[in-house]
């Protein structure tokens, strides 16, 4: 593992905050994966995972960053990527990942759009409603 | 000599384990460096090439890797065979769970490339072109 990599927890808005300091490659994503299934086994309803001081990640990175939506899928977290390095940005858009993440440049901005998520009013189907079909996120079908 | 003349080749073996790839990008990312490639061209090389030998070592633990760089004034191309133990599992990329990511990353990032057998060792090749200067 590089001296220089390193991955820890903090806490931030009522955010699970994941930071990751390096290279995230196949000798270091398994650090990462670990700490985000401890994280994890605690249910939390936001997670962030701050890829800002990362210099450069793999396929393995980005397969151990789908393995974690998934668990967060199962757990009903929401999982945010904070990013702002074009090369690592430009690394999702090619295998087509930009959509599984929400992202944002900063852990706060990526909190805040989790948190905007989770505050969408349910729209609960009315007599009219029914009759149009109005899904839930309140945009007529 | 002009670079048209002369390339560049340096060979490096590495036993199949993880925290040694990172001798690998340093490889290309100076091979690239050499050919002149810009910042984002050594970055690109850099992660092909990770990539590449990810797809060769196919989640094996065991064994080597060979690789061999070739870089001339204007492209580097790398060769990776895997050489070990194991039978060797005859896809390219590899048929691992992030296979198909290394197989689109190397897709984008390179110009050309593809499997490759040599002396009966099974592996893969790339090459990447710098991009032509303007002006």
């Amino acid at each position: 593992m590089g001296e220089d990599f390193e991955v820890f927890e903090s806490y931030q808005s009522g955010a699970t905050v994941i930071g990751v300091r390096g290279e995230i490659d196949v000798a270091t994503a398994p650090a990462v994966s670990a700490i985000v299934t401890k994280v994890l086994s605690a249910r939390p309803s936001d997670v962030v995972v701050d890829l800002l001081d990362v210099s450069f990640i793999d396929s393995t990175g980005l397969g151990m960053l789908i393995g974690a939506q998934k668990l967060c899928q199962q757990y009903g977290t929401s999982l945010g990527l904070a990013v702002d390095e074009p090369r690592i940005q430009r690394l999702f858009d090619i295998t087509g990942l930009t959509g599984l993440f929400t992202t944002g440049t900063t852990p706060t901005e990526v909190i805040k759009l989790l948190t905007a998520q989770i505050e969408v009013p349910t729209v609960y189907p009315t007599h009219e409603s029914r009759e149009h079909g109005v899904a839930q996120n309140g945009e007529y079908t | 000599v002009s670079w048209s003349d002369r390339s560049d080749v340096v060979e490096l073996t590495i036993p199949v384990q993880a925290d040694l790839l990172t001798l690998v990008r340093l490889t290309a990312a100076a091979m690239a460096t050499r050919s002149n490639f810009d910042v984002n061209e050594i970055e690109d090389l850099r992660l092909a090439v990770n990539e590449l030998c990810l797809s060769v070592a196919a989640d094996r633990s065991v064994g080597r890797l060979l690789l061999k760089f070739v870089g001339s004034a204007d492209q580097v191309e790398v060769w990776c065979h895997y050489d070990g133990p194991t039978e060797p599992l005859g896809a390219w990329p590899a048929s691992t769970e992030n296979g198909g990511l290394s197989a689109r990353i190397i897709e984008v990032l390179v110009d050309e490339g593809g499997p490759d057998t040599n002396e009966g060792l099974s592996g893969a090749w790339l090459r990447k072109r710098r991009r032509p200067q303007l002006g």
